[in-house]
């Protein structure tokens, strides 16, 4: 009997630790931001005519990113602006942010996936910045269209967009030469991307493709990526629409290529690809690929011994090229202390200035920025390569903003998956797809 | 405990001392709560209070930011219609199904062949409890290799023989065998308890067995197995517990994705994305609490077998 008990009761506490996770944390992360909400009062006299102040400031890039922004961003903002410290710290993902906003005591400015605005925004966890921004003329138009789009939801502003990137599709010129094609002239259409890929796959002694033509969902190639390239959408007058016709035929054009070259095969391949740490592109071994503009930056590690080109993604005969877009954004949390420091670096950061700073890093690479003015500045346009990506900017899609954004993305993925195994009629998943995300909507907007 | 006790009888013979003794064991007590403060404010704070708030959480849609609606059995009622949900319970099910018997036959098998007495017992035993030592993850990333698809040993092998591999992780039929074969790699912490079960077997029995002409076969199913069975006992239960919570290999495998086609998307990994990235975390203890049943119900599905399969020493 007493070892049931302490079975039992054990299981119980386990399965509580998971749910534990969320009380704790609430009350820990407070002790930072008390010590620096007290320094203005301290440092108070310190300063001329305004008092000095901390700005607390989270970021979630890793590596030497902090170090970096510090050097190149943070310290010529200081400079400028004495009476502001920043004090930037390191927190890894988004839960911490999350506790601090839920627990009353989030940073003053935060970084944050722009993708992420909408539905933070929707839940109160953000600054609704709408008449700072207005107050102080923030252009819109110093930002690509999508970009701004992103940082707004309801037709108020959550954030400012920072950084962004979009799609292409790179393509191999000596796999074409191998495969009997002419490497100067890249397919225009999707009929033409077919039959070209075709010609590229070829398989070795084991019965496994040693060199595959194009496998559609590889690296940044998805049913958001190709859906709009066929003309899909996935919102149009604030209603999600997810299963849209063209969504479906891009879906199951996606499902023929894993019909028709077999799906276990290309898995082994992809799945094998996926393992080296290289992108599967650099790897010599894959015909066509949509990847972004940031695999540029591997080109001085990879040194690829072979041919390559950039265009961008074919569409259906008799439309253009689309691509979409993502990146980052600097955010406001609910509660923030010090808000107009806060808003001063934002606007700081964020803004032409702070794009411009960070741009011109000497490891800047090939990362574009969220304003058209700073790449123009930079002459990134004199890059071949990156200039497809460039233009590609003014026109390219974003996802919805939504509360039910994340969800959205990982249900889209989940049935495209689905679909490219065999599980079910593209037609019927994404309808599926489409009432999941709809019930969700329906809840939240109660 | 025992000094304790002792006092209190001894005290007790006296019967002056009847007042004293009440204030010495109220002192006692005090004090006894005093000691234990720590853990107590401990265990109501940071278990009790989670546990029963996730029980009220579970009937709102607590999204973390903010307090939510009470729904009543509105979450429960969502989750019966969860395609994701049921996919997830099913593959839950088949990877405890499978992997625990496995882990156990496997174990055993094991600890038999490590507790012979032979020359470099102590090594061997070693070589078989070093996997255990490594974190998950890593041991995630040496079977990602192993297994992989067309680089991998384990392919390259089944080639040699003729045999062309399966894609394993990359294929939905695959990857949940695959899954549990890597499961098997930290059989070693079960070794241990499953050699110190056999050590635990008195000699009498086998002597008894040597004057009645046993061999080895019949020795191994009517002395060692039965007697093994309390330790087979734990290592089920603890086993049933912890896979049916099976989280870090799937999740870092699948990026959290649980692909292909859903086939590695386990019950704790959907209570996760719930939780903390779709912000319903009503919804996700919802889950933890038909989890805890589903635990809680095959944990007495075992107890209410073990009369008939576990037997312990000493007692007929």
């Amino acid at each position: 009997m007493k070892k049931r008990n302490w079975i039992v009761s054990l299981s119980a506490v386990t399965l509580a630790s998971v749910l534990a996770v969320t009380g704790c944390s609430g009350g820990g992360s407070g002790t930072g931001t008390n010590a620096s909400a007290g320094k203005p009062t301290d440092a108070g006299n310190a300063g001329g005519d305004g008092k000095q102040e901390t700005v607390d400031f989270w970021v979630n890039w890793g590596g030497d990113f902090k170090k970096d922004y510090q050097k190149y961003v943070i310290d010529e903002f200081e400079k400028k602006y004495p009476n502001i410290k920043v004090k930037m710290t390191y927190v890894e993902g988004t839960d911490k942010l999350l506790t601090s906003v839920a627990g009353g005591n989030p940073p003053d400015v935060a970084q944050l996936d722009r993708f992420m605005v909408g539905s933070w925004a929707a839940k109160g966890s953000l600054e609704d910045l709408t008449s700072l921004v207005e107050r102080d003329g923030i252009n819109e138009n110093d930002y690509y269209p999508a970009v701004w789009a992103e940082a707004n939801y309801k037709d108020r502003t959550y954030a400012l967009p920072w950084g962004t990137d979009d799609r292409a599709m790179y393509y191999n010129k000596t796999l074409f030469k191998e495969a009997g094609l002419d490497p100067d002239k890249p397919p225009t259409t999707i009929d033409e991307l077919d039959q070209m890929a075709d010609k590229i796959f070829k398989k070795g002694g084991n019965g496994k493709y040693d060199n595959v033509g194009f496998i559609p969902w590889m690296s940044q190639g998805s049913i958001y990526t190709f859906a709009w390239n066929w003309g899909g959408k996935f919102e149009d007058n604030g209603q999600l629409t997810i299963n849209d016709p063209q969504n479906v035929k891009a879906l199951e054009w996606m499902a023929g290529y894993a019909k028709k070259y077999d799906i276990a095969t290309l898995s082994s391949f992809s799945n094998a690809m996926g393992q080296t740490g290289l992108n599967p592109f650099w790897t010599g071994k894959v015909g066509f690929i949509v990847d972004g503009n940031w695999i540029l930056n591997d080109l001085a590690k990879t040194k690829p011994q072979f041919e390559w080109g950039v265009i961008p993604v074919p569409a259906p005969e008799g439309r253009e090229p689309t691509t979409w877009s993502g990146g980052f954004s600097y955010v406001m949390p609910k509660g923030a202390k010090h808000k107009e420091a806060a808003w001063t670096l934002l606007k700081f950061i964020a803004g032409y200035d702070g794009t411009l700073l960070w741009a011109k890093r000497p490891t800047a690479g090939n990362d574009i920025t969220a304003m058209p003015a700073v790449n123009a500045e930079l002459k990134m346009d004199e890059n071949p390569n990156l200039k497809v990506f460039l233009d590609l900017m003014p026109t390219a899609h974003f996802r919805p903003v939504t509360p039910v954004g994340q969800k959205m993305w990982d249900e889209l993925f989940r049935v495209q998956d689905l679909a490219i195994n065999g599980k079910g009629e593209p037609k019927a998943l994404l309808d599926e797809v489409k009432k999941n995300i709809d019930n969700e909507l329906a809840k939240i907007s109660k | 405990m025992a000094a304790n006790e002792q006092a209190g009888t001894a005290l007790r013979t006296d019967p002056n001392a009847k007042p004293r003794s009440s204030t010495y064991k109220k002192k006692l007590t005090l004090y006894g709560i005093l000691f234990a403060l720590p853990w107590i404010l401990g265990i109501l704070l940071f278990s009790a209070y989670p546990l029963l708030m996730s029980i009220y959480y579970s009937f709102t849609t607590y999204s973390i930011l903010d307090h939510g609606e009470w729904v009543g059995f509105g979450n429960y009622k969502e989750l019966m219609g969860d395609r994701t949900f049921r996919i997830s319970i099913y593959n839950t099910l088949y990877y405890t199904f499978i992997s625990v018997p496995l882990n156990i036959a496997v174990g055993v098998g094991l600890a038999l062949l490590l507790n012979t007495k032979i020359r470099g017992q102590g090594v061997y035993r070693t070589l078989f409890f070093i996997p255990s030592l490594v974190p998950a993850v890593a041991t995630t990333i040496i079977w990602l290799w192993l297994l992989n698809p067309q680089f991998g040993l384990v392919n390259y092998w089944l080639e040699q023989i003729g045999i062309s591999g399966p894609p394993w992780l990359g294929d939905e039929r695959w990857s949940k065998p695959s899954l549990i074969l890597m499961s098997l790699w930290g059989v070693g912490q079960a070794i241990i308890i499953y050699l110190a079960g056999l050590q635990d077997i008195p000699q009498d029995y086998y002597d008894a067995a040597d004057v009645d002409g046993a061999n080895t076969l019949r020795k191994l199913r009517h002395i060692t197995l039965p007697l093994m069975t309390p330790v087979i006992f734990f290592n089920l239960i603890m086993g049933v517990i912890g896979t049916m919570q099976n989280f870090v290999l799937p999740y870092t495998l699948t990026n959290g994705t649980g692909s292909p086609a859903d086939s590695l998307m386990f019950y704790v990994m959907y209570l996760y994305q719930n939780a903390f990235l779709y912000l319903k975390m009503g919804y996700a203890s919802a889950m933890a609490w038909i989890l805890f049943l589903i635990v809680l119900v095959l944990t007495i599905v075992i107890f209410v077998t073990q009369k008939r399969w576990v037997h312990y020493q000493g007692k007929e």
